[in-house]
Protein backbone atom coordinates (compact mmCIF):
# COMPACT_ATOMS: atom_id res chain seq x y z
CA UNK A 1 0.00 0.00 0.00
CA UNK A 2 2.77 2.38 1.07
CA UNK A 3 4.86 1.38 -1.91
CA UNK A 4 1.90 1.94 -4.23
CA UNK A 5 1.29 5.44 -2.86
CA UNK A 6 4.97 6.27 -3.06
CA UNK A 7 5.16 5.08 -6.65
CA UNK A 8 2.11 7.17 -7.59
CA UNK A 9 3.63 10.26 -5.99
CA UNK A 10 6.96 9.67 -7.72
CA UNK A 11 5.16 9.57 -11.03
CA UNK A 12 2.65 12.36 -10.46
CA UNK A 13 4.94 15.01 -9.01
CA UNK A 14 7.52 15.05 -11.81
CA UNK A 15 4.71 14.84 -14.34
CA UNK A 16 3.03 17.87 -12.79
CA UNK A 17 6.30 19.76 -12.81
CA UNK A 18 6.95 18.88 -16.44
CA UNK A 19 3.47 19.81 -17.59
CA UNK A 20 3.40 23.09 -15.69
CA UNK A 21 6.86 23.96 -16.95
CA UNK A 22 6.34 22.83 -20.54
CA UNK A 23 5.98 25.83 -22.84
CA UNK A 24 3.51 24.05 -25.10
CA UNK A 25 0.97 24.11 -22.31
CA UNK A 26 1.36 27.77 -21.48
CA UNK A 27 0.27 30.82 -23.46
CA UNK A 28 3.07 33.26 -24.07
CA UNK A 29 3.62 36.53 -25.85
CA UNK A 30 7.03 37.56 -27.15
CA UNK A 31 8.27 40.47 -29.20
CA UNK A 32 9.57 39.47 -32.60
CA UNK A 33 11.96 41.28 -34.87
CA UNK A 34 9.98 41.99 -38.05
CA UNK A 35 13.18 41.68 -40.06
CA UNK A 36 13.96 38.15 -38.95
CA UNK A 37 10.66 36.58 -37.89
CA UNK A 38 9.51 33.76 -40.17
CA UNK A 39 6.31 34.03 -42.16
CA UNK A 40 3.19 32.00 -41.38
CA UNK A 41 1.30 32.27 -44.64
CA UNK A 42 1.77 32.37 -48.39
CA UNK A 43 -0.72 35.23 -48.55
CA UNK A 44 0.04 38.94 -48.19
CA UNK A 45 1.39 39.74 -44.72
CA UNK A 46 3.43 42.38 -42.87
CA UNK A 47 6.66 41.16 -44.49
CA UNK A 48 5.21 41.93 -47.92
CA UNK A 49 4.01 45.32 -46.76
CA UNK A 50 7.50 46.23 -45.59
CA UNK A 51 9.53 44.61 -48.36
CA UNK A 52 7.44 45.76 -51.34
CA UNK A 53 7.00 49.29 -49.99
CA UNK A 54 10.69 49.63 -49.20
CA UNK A 55 11.73 48.52 -52.68
CA UNK A 56 9.23 50.84 -54.38
CA UNK A 57 10.07 53.90 -52.32
CA UNK A 58 13.78 53.29 -52.84
CA UNK A 59 13.27 53.06 -56.61
CA UNK A 60 11.21 56.23 -56.73
CA UNK A 61 13.61 58.15 -54.47
CA UNK A 62 16.46 57.37 -56.87
CA UNK A 63 14.53 57.84 -60.09
CA UNK A 64 16.04 60.33 -62.59
CA UNK A 65 12.72 62.23 -62.98
CA UNK A 66 13.21 63.80 -59.51
CA UNK A 67 16.54 65.28 -60.54
CA UNK A 68 15.19 66.40 -63.92
CA UNK A 69 12.22 68.12 -62.30
CA UNK A 70 14.38 69.83 -59.67
CA UNK A 71 16.74 71.07 -62.38
CA UNK A 72 13.90 72.40 -64.51
CA UNK A 73 11.75 73.96 -61.78
CA UNK A 74 14.24 74.65 -59.02
CA UNK A 75 12.36 72.67 -56.39
CA UNK A 76 11.37 69.10 -55.59
CA UNK A 77 8.20 67.87 -57.35
CA UNK A 78 4.84 68.01 -55.61
CA UNK A 79 3.05 64.67 -55.83
CA UNK A 80 -0.55 63.77 -55.00
CA UNK A 81 -0.87 60.13 -53.83
CA UNK A 82 -4.22 58.97 -55.22
CA UNK A 83 -4.34 55.41 -54.01
CA UNK A 84 -3.16 51.96 -54.92
CA UNK A 85 -5.81 49.67 -56.35
CA UNK A 86 -6.37 46.27 -54.76
CA UNK A 87 -6.64 43.68 -57.54
CA UNK A 88 -6.14 40.66 -55.30
CA UNK A 89 -8.45 38.13 -53.65
CA UNK A 90 -7.76 39.40 -50.14
CA UNK A 91 -9.01 42.48 -48.30
CA UNK A 92 -5.72 44.33 -47.95
CA UNK A 93 -5.26 47.69 -46.29
CA UNK A 94 -4.08 49.62 -49.36
CA UNK A 95 -3.86 52.87 -47.42
CA UNK A 96 -1.24 51.24 -45.20
CA UNK A 97 0.71 50.17 -48.28
CA UNK A 98 0.56 53.66 -49.74
CA UNK A 99 1.65 55.20 -46.42
CA UNK A 100 4.56 52.77 -46.14
CA UNK A 101 5.72 53.80 -49.62
CA UNK A 102 5.27 57.56 -49.24
CA UNK A 103 6.68 58.00 -45.71
CA UNK A 104 10.32 57.20 -46.51
CA UNK A 105 9.92 59.02 -49.82
CA UNK A 106 8.80 62.16 -48.01
CA UNK A 107 11.64 61.83 -45.52
CA UNK A 108 14.23 61.94 -48.29
CA UNK A 109 13.10 65.56 -48.98
CA UNK A 110 13.35 64.78 -52.67
CA UNK A 111 9.57 65.04 -53.07
CA UNK A 112 6.72 67.05 -51.55
CA UNK A 113 3.37 65.36 -50.98
CA UNK A 114 -0.09 66.90 -50.82
CA UNK A 115 -2.45 65.37 -48.30
CA UNK A 116 -5.22 64.12 -50.61
CA UNK A 117 -6.88 61.93 -47.96
CA UNK A 118 -7.48 64.80 -45.55
CA UNK A 119 -8.82 67.40 -47.95
CA UNK A 120 -12.28 67.38 -46.38
CA UNK A 121 -10.79 67.82 -42.89
CA UNK A 122 -8.55 70.57 -44.19
CA UNK A 123 -11.44 72.48 -45.76
CA UNK A 124 -13.52 72.03 -42.63
CA UNK A 125 -10.72 73.38 -40.44
CA UNK A 126 -10.14 76.31 -42.76
CA UNK A 127 -13.85 77.09 -42.69
CA UNK A 128 -13.84 76.95 -38.92
CA UNK A 129 -10.81 79.24 -38.72
CA UNK A 130 -12.41 81.72 -41.10
CA UNK A 131 -15.36 82.09 -38.73
CA UNK A 132 -13.75 81.71 -35.35
CA UNK A 133 -10.02 82.40 -35.39
CA UNK A 134 -8.20 85.73 -35.15
CA UNK A 135 -6.98 87.12 -38.49
CA UNK A 136 -3.37 87.03 -37.34
CA UNK A 137 -3.38 83.35 -36.56
CA UNK A 138 -5.81 81.90 -39.11
CA UNK A 139 -4.54 79.89 -42.07
CA UNK A 140 -5.00 81.73 -45.35
CA UNK A 141 -7.58 80.34 -47.77
CA UNK A 142 -6.63 79.56 -51.35
CA UNK A 143 -2.94 78.98 -50.66
CA UNK A 144 -2.85 75.25 -51.23
CA UNK A 145 -0.18 74.11 -53.64
CA UNK A 146 -1.13 72.18 -56.71
CA UNK A 147 0.45 68.85 -57.42
CA UNK A 148 2.50 68.38 -60.56
CA UNK A 149 2.27 64.60 -60.45
CA UNK A 150 -0.03 61.91 -59.16
CA UNK A 151 1.11 58.64 -57.60
CA UNK A 152 -1.05 55.61 -58.30
CA UNK A 153 -0.58 51.90 -58.52
CA UNK A 154 -2.07 48.44 -58.27
CA UNK A 155 -1.39 45.20 -56.44
CA UNK A 156 -2.12 42.04 -58.40
CA UNK A 157 -2.31 38.50 -57.08
CA UNK A 158 -1.97 35.25 -58.97
CA UNK A 159 -2.58 32.07 -57.04
CA UNK A 160 -2.13 28.52 -58.22
CA UNK A 161 -2.61 25.23 -56.44
CA UNK A 162 -1.41 21.78 -57.37
CA UNK A 163 -4.05 19.78 -59.25
CA UNK A 164 -6.28 16.98 -58.07
CA UNK A 165 -4.26 13.86 -57.37
CA UNK A 166 -3.73 11.32 -54.62
CA UNK A 167 -1.42 12.99 -52.12
CA UNK A 168 -1.24 14.00 -48.47
CA UNK A 169 -0.48 17.68 -48.97
CA UNK A 170 -1.29 20.37 -51.48
CA UNK A 171 1.13 22.98 -52.75
CA UNK A 172 0.00 26.56 -53.22
CA UNK A 173 1.96 29.25 -55.07
CA UNK A 174 0.97 32.84 -54.34
CA UNK A 175 2.50 35.57 -56.49
CA UNK A 176 2.10 39.30 -55.92
CA UNK A 177 3.10 42.10 -58.26
CA UNK A 178 3.03 45.72 -57.11
CA UNK A 179 3.13 48.38 -59.81
CA UNK A 180 3.48 52.03 -58.81
CA UNK A 181 3.66 54.92 -61.26
CA UNK A 182 4.05 58.67 -61.17
CA UNK A 183 2.09 60.53 -63.84
CA UNK A 184 2.54 64.13 -64.96
CA UNK A 185 -0.81 65.85 -64.34
CA UNK A 186 -0.31 68.31 -67.20
CA UNK A 187 0.90 66.08 -69.99
CA UNK A 188 -0.46 62.72 -68.68
CA UNK A 189 2.95 61.23 -69.41
CA UNK A 190 4.19 58.57 -67.02
CA UNK A 191 7.26 60.09 -65.40
CA UNK A 192 8.26 57.00 -63.46
CA UNK A 193 7.05 53.45 -63.03
CA UNK A 194 8.37 50.69 -60.85
CA UNK A 195 7.28 47.11 -60.47
CA UNK A 196 8.10 44.72 -57.62
CA UNK A 197 7.09 41.11 -57.19
CA UNK A 198 7.29 38.19 -54.85
CA UNK A 199 6.39 34.50 -54.98
CA UNK A 200 5.79 32.27 -51.99
CA UNK A 201 5.01 28.55 -51.90
CA UNK A 202 3.02 26.95 -49.11
CA UNK A 203 2.37 23.29 -48.48
CA UNK A 204 -0.92 22.51 -46.77
CA UNK A 205 -1.74 19.08 -45.32
CA UNK A 206 -4.86 17.44 -46.66
CA UNK A 207 -5.14 15.08 -43.73
CA UNK A 208 -4.96 15.99 -40.08
CA UNK A 209 -5.90 14.55 -36.76
CA UNK B 1 -24.03 25.58 -31.28
CA UNK B 2 -21.56 22.77 -31.65
CA UNK B 3 -18.11 23.37 -33.03
CA UNK B 4 -18.88 21.33 -36.16
CA UNK B 5 -21.71 23.68 -37.14
CA UNK B 6 -19.73 26.92 -36.78
CA UNK B 7 -19.66 27.64 -40.51
CA UNK B 8 -23.40 27.11 -40.83
CA UNK B 9 -24.09 29.33 -37.84
CA UNK B 10 -21.92 32.12 -39.26
CA UNK B 11 -23.55 31.82 -42.68
CA UNK B 12 -27.03 32.15 -41.18
CA UNK B 13 -26.10 34.97 -38.83
CA UNK B 14 -24.36 36.81 -41.64
CA UNK B 15 -27.51 36.64 -43.76
CA UNK B 16 -29.67 37.90 -40.91
CA UNK B 17 -27.27 40.80 -40.30
CA UNK B 18 -27.37 41.69 -43.98
CA UNK B 19 -31.17 41.68 -43.98
CA UNK B 20 -31.06 44.00 -40.95
CA UNK B 21 -28.72 46.40 -42.75
CA UNK B 22 -25.72 45.61 -40.52
CA UNK B 23 -23.37 45.04 -43.44
CA UNK B 24 -20.15 45.23 -41.45
CA UNK B 25 -21.32 42.62 -38.95
CA UNK B 26 -22.51 40.44 -41.80
CA UNK B 27 -19.16 40.68 -43.57
CA UNK B 28 -17.32 39.95 -40.35
CA UNK B 29 -19.31 36.72 -39.87
CA UNK B 30 -18.83 35.59 -43.43
CA UNK B 31 -15.11 36.28 -43.38
CA UNK B 32 -14.89 34.19 -40.23
CA UNK B 33 -16.80 31.44 -42.04
CA UNK B 34 -14.28 31.62 -44.89
CA UNK B 35 -11.36 31.36 -42.46
CA UNK B 36 -12.99 28.47 -40.67
CA UNK B 37 -13.57 26.73 -43.99
CA UNK B 38 -9.90 27.12 -44.91
CA UNK B 39 -8.97 25.52 -41.62
CA UNK B 40 -11.41 22.65 -42.26
CA UNK B 41 -9.95 21.93 -45.68
CA UNK B 42 -7.66 19.33 -44.10
CA UNK B 43 -9.60 16.08 -43.64
CA UNK B 44 -9.75 15.18 -39.95
CA UNK B 45 -8.97 11.50 -39.37
CA UNK B 46 -10.61 11.47 -35.97
CA UNK B 47 -13.85 12.98 -37.20
CA UNK B 48 -13.73 10.84 -40.30
CA UNK B 49 -13.47 7.74 -38.14
CA UNK B 50 -16.46 8.85 -36.08
CA UNK B 51 -18.51 9.51 -39.21
CA UNK B 52 -17.67 6.02 -40.47
CA UNK B 53 -19.47 4.44 -37.51
CA UNK B 54 -22.23 7.04 -37.14
CA UNK B 55 -23.17 9.39 -40.00
CA UNK B 56 -21.88 12.38 -41.95
CA UNK B 57 -23.37 14.80 -39.42
CA UNK B 58 -20.30 14.06 -37.29
CA UNK B 59 -18.22 15.90 -39.87
CA UNK B 60 -17.91 19.68 -39.63
CA UNK B 61 -20.27 21.54 -41.94
CA UNK B 62 -18.39 23.26 -44.75
CA UNK B 63 -21.28 24.12 -47.03
CA UNK B 64 -21.93 22.91 -50.53
CA UNK B 65 -19.78 24.52 -53.25
CA UNK B 66 -22.71 26.69 -54.41
CA UNK B 67 -23.29 27.85 -50.80
CA UNK B 68 -19.65 28.85 -50.40
CA UNK B 69 -19.77 30.71 -53.71
CA UNK B 70 -23.03 32.48 -52.85
CA UNK B 71 -21.56 33.55 -49.52
CA UNK B 72 -18.83 35.37 -51.44
CA UNK B 73 -21.42 36.86 -53.78
CA UNK B 74 -23.56 38.08 -50.88
CA UNK B 75 -20.47 39.50 -49.20
CA UNK B 76 -19.82 41.48 -52.38
CA UNK B 77 -23.30 42.98 -51.95
CA UNK B 78 -22.34 44.12 -48.44
CA UNK B 79 -19.37 45.99 -49.84
CA UNK B 80 -21.44 47.48 -52.65
CA UNK B 81 -24.00 48.71 -50.11
CA UNK B 82 -21.17 50.69 -48.47
CA UNK B 83 -19.79 51.84 -51.85
CA UNK B 84 -16.57 49.85 -51.27
CA UNK B 85 -16.15 48.90 -54.90
CA UNK B 86 -12.60 47.55 -54.67
CA UNK B 87 -13.55 45.24 -51.83
CA UNK B 88 -16.60 44.07 -53.76
CA UNK B 89 -14.25 43.26 -56.63
CA UNK B 90 -12.07 41.23 -54.22
CA UNK B 91 -15.08 39.03 -53.48
CA UNK B 92 -15.91 38.87 -57.18
CA UNK B 93 -12.43 37.45 -57.83
CA UNK B 94 -13.04 34.88 -55.12
CA UNK B 95 -16.33 33.92 -56.80
CA UNK B 96 -14.55 33.53 -60.12
CA UNK B 97 -11.74 31.48 -58.55
CA UNK B 98 -14.28 29.21 -56.85
CA UNK B 99 -16.02 28.55 -60.17
CA UNK B 100 -12.76 27.58 -61.88
CA UNK B 101 -12.53 24.18 -60.23
CA UNK B 102 -16.08 22.92 -59.74
CA UNK B 103 -15.25 19.23 -60.02
CA UNK B 104 -18.67 18.39 -61.47
CA UNK B 105 -20.67 20.60 -59.11
CA UNK B 106 -23.13 23.08 -60.65
CA UNK B 107 -22.10 26.53 -61.84
CA UNK B 108 -24.20 29.46 -60.68
CA UNK B 109 -25.35 32.16 -63.11
CA UNK B 110 -26.34 34.65 -60.39
CA UNK B 111 -22.88 34.61 -58.78
CA UNK B 112 -21.28 34.89 -62.21
CA UNK B 113 -23.42 37.89 -63.10
CA UNK B 114 -22.74 39.59 -59.78
CA UNK B 115 -19.00 38.98 -60.15
CA UNK B 116 -19.12 40.44 -63.67
CA UNK B 117 -20.99 43.47 -62.37
CA UNK B 118 -18.39 44.06 -59.65
CA UNK B 119 -15.70 43.92 -62.34
CA UNK B 120 -17.66 46.40 -64.42
CA UNK B 121 -17.80 48.83 -61.52
CA UNK B 122 -13.99 48.92 -61.28
CA UNK B 123 -13.71 49.36 -65.06
CA UNK B 124 -12.48 45.82 -65.75
CA UNK B 125 -14.78 45.56 -68.75
CA UNK B 126 -13.15 42.50 -70.29
CA UNK B 127 -13.47 40.64 -67.00
CA UNK B 128 -17.09 41.72 -66.75
CA UNK B 129 -17.84 40.64 -70.29
CA UNK B 130 -16.43 37.18 -69.67
CA UNK B 131 -18.59 36.63 -66.60
CA UNK B 132 -21.73 37.95 -68.33
CA UNK B 133 -21.03 35.58 -71.20
CA UNK B 134 -20.70 32.56 -68.90
CA UNK B 135 -23.83 33.59 -66.99
CA UNK B 136 -25.72 33.87 -70.26
CA UNK B 137 -24.69 30.34 -71.25
CA UNK B 138 -25.90 28.96 -67.91
CA UNK B 139 -29.42 30.37 -68.20
CA UNK B 140 -31.82 29.44 -71.03
CA UNK B 141 -34.74 31.59 -69.93
CA UNK B 142 -32.89 34.92 -69.81
CA UNK B 143 -30.80 36.75 -72.39
CA UNK B 144 -27.74 38.66 -71.16
CA UNK B 145 -25.85 41.05 -73.40
CA UNK B 146 -22.16 40.36 -72.57
CA UNK B 147 -21.02 43.84 -73.53
CA UNK B 148 -23.54 45.79 -71.45
CA UNK B 149 -24.83 43.29 -68.90
CA UNK B 150 -28.42 44.13 -69.83
CA UNK B 151 -31.02 41.40 -69.35
CA UNK B 152 -34.11 40.44 -71.28
CA UNK B 153 -36.25 37.54 -72.41
CA UNK B 154 -35.17 35.35 -75.33
CA UNK B 155 -36.77 36.40 -78.58
CA UNK B 156 -36.98 40.06 -77.64
CA UNK B 157 -35.76 42.16 -80.57
CA UNK B 158 -32.70 43.62 -78.88
CA UNK B 159 -32.56 44.56 -75.23
CA UNK B 160 -34.69 47.65 -74.70
CA UNK B 161 -32.80 50.84 -73.93
CA UNK B 162 -34.44 54.08 -72.86
CA UNK B 163 -32.30 56.71 -74.58
CA UNK B 164 -33.67 59.51 -72.38
CA UNK B 165 -32.12 58.07 -69.28
CA UNK B 166 -28.35 58.14 -68.81
CA UNK B 167 -28.32 56.35 -65.47
CA UNK B 168 -28.84 52.72 -64.59
CA UNK B 169 -30.19 50.97 -61.52
CA UNK B 170 -29.03 47.41 -60.83
CA UNK B 171 -31.02 45.68 -58.14
CA UNK B 172 -30.23 42.18 -56.86
CA UNK B 173 -33.45 40.50 -55.77
CA UNK B 174 -33.92 37.50 -53.50
CA UNK B 175 -37.30 35.77 -53.28
CA UNK B 176 -38.32 33.14 -50.76
CA UNK B 177 -36.37 30.96 -48.34
CA UNK B 178 -34.66 27.61 -48.95
CA UNK B 179 -36.43 24.65 -50.54
CA UNK B 180 -36.78 22.99 -47.12
CA UNK B 181 -38.57 25.98 -45.68
CA UNK B 182 -40.98 26.26 -48.54
CA UNK B 183 -41.83 22.59 -48.06
CA UNK B 184 -42.27 23.00 -44.31
CA UNK B 185 -44.37 26.14 -44.39
CA UNK B 186 -46.85 24.98 -46.98
CA UNK B 187 -47.24 27.48 -49.83
CA UNK B 188 -44.62 27.04 -52.52
CA UNK B 189 -42.61 29.72 -54.20
CA UNK B 190 -44.10 30.76 -57.52
CA UNK B 191 -41.08 30.14 -59.72
CA UNK B 192 -42.36 32.67 -62.29
CA UNK B 193 -42.52 35.47 -59.69
CA UNK B 194 -40.57 38.59 -60.56
CA UNK B 195 -39.96 42.07 -59.23
CA UNK B 196 -41.15 45.15 -61.08
CA UNK B 197 -39.18 48.31 -60.29
CA UNK B 198 -41.08 51.60 -60.25
CA UNK B 199 -40.16 55.22 -59.70
CA UNK B 200 -42.89 57.79 -59.03
CA UNK B 201 -45.50 55.47 -60.49
CA UNK B 202 -43.56 54.73 -63.67
CA UNK B 203 -42.38 51.19 -64.35
CA UNK B 204 -38.63 51.21 -64.92
CA UNK B 205 -38.31 47.51 -65.69
CA UNK B 206 -38.34 44.06 -64.14
CA UNK B 207 -36.09 41.39 -62.68
CA UNK B 208 -35.08 38.05 -64.21
CA UNK B 209 -34.26 34.79 -62.46
CA UNK B 210 -30.65 33.74 -62.91
CA UNK B 211 -30.45 30.97 -60.32
CA UNK B 212 -32.95 28.77 -58.50
CA UNK B 213 -31.80 27.20 -55.28
CA UNK B 214 -33.71 23.90 -55.68
CA UNK B 215 -31.94 23.28 -59.00
CA UNK B 216 -28.52 24.09 -57.52
CA UNK B 217 -29.21 21.88 -54.56
CA UNK B 218 -30.53 19.03 -56.69
CA UNK B 219 -27.50 19.06 -58.98
CA UNK B 220 -25.21 19.20 -55.93
CA UNK B 221 -26.94 16.23 -54.30
CA UNK B 222 -26.61 14.21 -57.50
CA UNK B 223 -22.90 14.92 -57.63
CA UNK B 224 -22.43 14.17 -53.91
CA UNK B 225 -24.30 10.88 -54.24
CA UNK B 226 -21.90 9.83 -56.98
CA UNK B 227 -18.85 10.82 -54.92
CA UNK B 228 -20.01 9.32 -51.65
CA UNK B 229 -21.49 6.05 -52.87
CA UNK B 230 -18.29 4.21 -51.99
CA UNK B 231 -18.15 5.81 -48.55
CA UNK B 232 -21.77 4.80 -47.87
CA UNK B 233 -20.96 1.19 -48.76
CA UNK B 234 -17.86 1.27 -46.54
CA UNK B 235 -19.84 2.71 -43.63
CA UNK B 236 -22.48 0.01 -43.89
CA UNK B 237 -19.78 -2.65 -44.09
CA UNK B 238 -18.03 -1.27 -40.99
CA UNK B 239 -21.28 -1.19 -39.03
CA UNK B 240 -22.16 -4.69 -40.09
CA UNK B 241 -18.70 -5.90 -39.05
CA UNK B 242 -18.94 -4.28 -35.63
CA UNK B 243 -22.43 -5.65 -35.01
CA UNK B 244 -21.38 -9.10 -36.24
CA UNK B 245 -18.28 -9.12 -33.99
CA UNK B 246 -20.39 -8.33 -30.91
CA UNK B 247 -23.07 -10.77 -32.04
CA UNK B 248 -20.54 -13.63 -31.96
CA UNK B 249 -20.11 -13.13 -28.20
CA UNK B 250 -23.61 -12.04 -27.23
CA UNK B 251 -26.53 -12.35 -29.63
CA UNK B 252 -28.85 -9.99 -27.79
CA UNK B 253 -26.19 -7.32 -27.42
CA UNK B 254 -25.23 -7.81 -31.06
CA UNK B 255 -28.81 -7.16 -32.12
CA UNK B 256 -28.91 -4.04 -29.95
CA UNK B 257 -25.63 -2.73 -31.38
CA UNK B 258 -26.89 -3.45 -34.89
CA UNK B 259 -30.07 -1.50 -34.17
CA UNK B 260 -28.21 1.46 -32.64
CA UNK B 261 -25.60 1.71 -35.39
CA UNK B 262 -28.20 1.69 -38.14
CA UNK B 263 -30.52 4.02 -36.21
CA UNK B 264 -27.69 6.57 -36.46
CA UNK B 265 -27.80 6.27 -40.23
CA UNK B 266 -29.45 9.63 -40.86
CA UNK B 267 -28.69 11.82 -43.85
CA UNK B 268 -26.74 15.02 -43.48
CA UNK B 269 -29.37 17.52 -44.56
CA UNK B 270 -27.70 20.57 -43.07
CA UNK B 271 -27.98 23.50 -45.46
CA UNK B 272 -27.93 27.27 -45.47
CA UNK B 273 -31.63 27.80 -44.79
CA UNK B 274 -31.80 31.60 -45.14
CA UNK B 275 -30.63 31.62 -48.77
CA UNK B 276 -33.36 32.89 -51.12
CA UNK B 277 -35.05 30.36 -53.38
CA UNK B 278 -35.02 32.59 -56.44
CA UNK B 279 -31.97 34.76 -57.18
CA UNK B 280 -32.85 37.53 -59.61
CA UNK B 281 -31.31 40.63 -61.12
CA UNK B 282 -33.01 43.75 -62.44
CA UNK B 283 -31.05 46.17 -64.61
CA UNK B 284 -33.08 49.20 -65.63
CA UNK B 285 -32.53 52.79 -66.68
CA UNK B 286 -33.49 55.39 -64.11
CA UNK B 287 -33.44 59.15 -63.46
CA UNK B 288 -30.21 60.75 -62.25
CA UNK B 289 -31.98 62.02 -59.14
CA UNK B 290 -33.01 58.58 -57.90
CA UNK B 291 -33.17 58.46 -54.11
CA UNK B 292 -35.78 55.74 -53.65
CA UNK B 293 -37.74 53.30 -55.76
CA UNK B 294 -40.59 50.85 -55.33
CA UNK B 295 -40.41 47.10 -55.85
CA UNK B 296 -43.60 45.18 -56.61
CA UNK B 297 -43.35 41.42 -56.40
CA UNK B 298 -45.67 40.04 -59.06
CA UNK B 299 -46.80 36.75 -60.53
CA UNK B 300 -46.32 36.04 -64.23
CA UNK B 301 -49.91 37.19 -64.77
CA UNK B 302 -49.22 40.54 -63.14
CA UNK B 303 -50.85 39.89 -59.76
CA UNK B 304 -49.00 41.86 -57.06
CA UNK B 305 -48.04 39.85 -53.95
CA UNK B 306 -46.14 42.51 -52.05
CA UNK B 307 -44.71 46.00 -52.39
CA UNK B 308 -41.51 47.41 -50.90
CA UNK B 309 -40.11 50.94 -51.00
CA UNK B 310 -36.31 50.85 -51.11
CA UNK B 311 -34.32 53.81 -49.83
CA UNK B 312 -31.34 51.79 -48.61
CA UNK B 313 -29.12 50.27 -49.63
CA UNK B 314 -28.78 52.58 -52.62
CA UNK B 315 -25.14 53.14 -53.48
CA UNK B 316 -23.98 55.15 -56.46
CA UNK B 317 -20.92 54.97 -58.63
CA UNK B 318 -20.87 57.54 -61.43
CA UNK B 319 -24.03 56.80 -63.48
CA UNK B 320 -24.83 53.52 -61.79
CA UNK B 321 -27.06 52.94 -58.79
CA UNK B 322 -26.76 49.62 -56.92
CA UNK B 323 -29.27 48.14 -54.55
CA UNK B 324 -30.66 44.85 -53.35
CA UNK B 325 -33.81 43.71 -51.67
CA UNK B 326 -35.55 40.57 -50.60
CA UNK B 327 -39.06 39.20 -50.41
CA UNK B 328 -39.04 36.31 -47.93
CA UNK B 329 -42.76 35.48 -48.10
CA UNK B 330 -44.33 32.79 -50.27
CA UNK B 331 -46.85 33.33 -53.03
CA UNK B 332 -50.52 32.75 -52.06
CA UNK B 333 -51.68 29.31 -53.18
CA UNK B 334 -53.61 29.42 -56.43
CA UNK B 335 -54.71 26.42 -58.49
CA UNK B 336 -53.47 28.04 -61.69
CA UNK B 337 -50.06 28.99 -60.28
CA UNK B 338 -47.10 26.84 -61.20
CA UNK B 339 -45.01 25.97 -58.15
CA UNK B 340 -41.41 25.06 -57.52
CA UNK B 341 -41.16 21.40 -56.59
CA UNK B 342 -39.00 21.20 -53.45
Amino acid sequence: MMTHRLTSLLICIPLAVVISGCAAFRSSVRDQDPDTASTLTAKYDYKDLRALAEQVSSDLANHPFLVEHAKKHGESPIIAPLGIQNRTKSHIDMQALEDTITTPLLNTRKVQLVNTKRRDDLMREQGFQLQNVTPETRAAIGKQLGAAYMLTGSLVEIERESGREVRVSRKQDVYYQLTVEVTDLETSLIAARTQKERLRRASKPLIGW
Amino acid sequence: MSDKDTVLYLMERGMISQAAGAYEDSTHDWLRAVQRNDYLEAYSLSRGAVSLVSNDRALPFRGAPYERTLMRAFMAKNFMADAMWDDAAVEARNVIAAQEDLNGFPDDAYSRYLAGFCMELIDDLSGARLQYQVASQLVDSVMIDPSTGRLGLPGEAGLRIDDDETHELICFIGIGGSATRSRRYGPYIDSTMYAALLHEGRVLGRSYTLSELPRLRGATMDRLNNLQAAKEVARIAVKESIAHAVDNNDEALGELIHFLLFAMEIPDDRQWATLPTLLQVARVTCPASLDAFTVEFRSSRGQTYATRTVRAPLARRRNTFVSFCRYPGNAPRDAADRSTAP
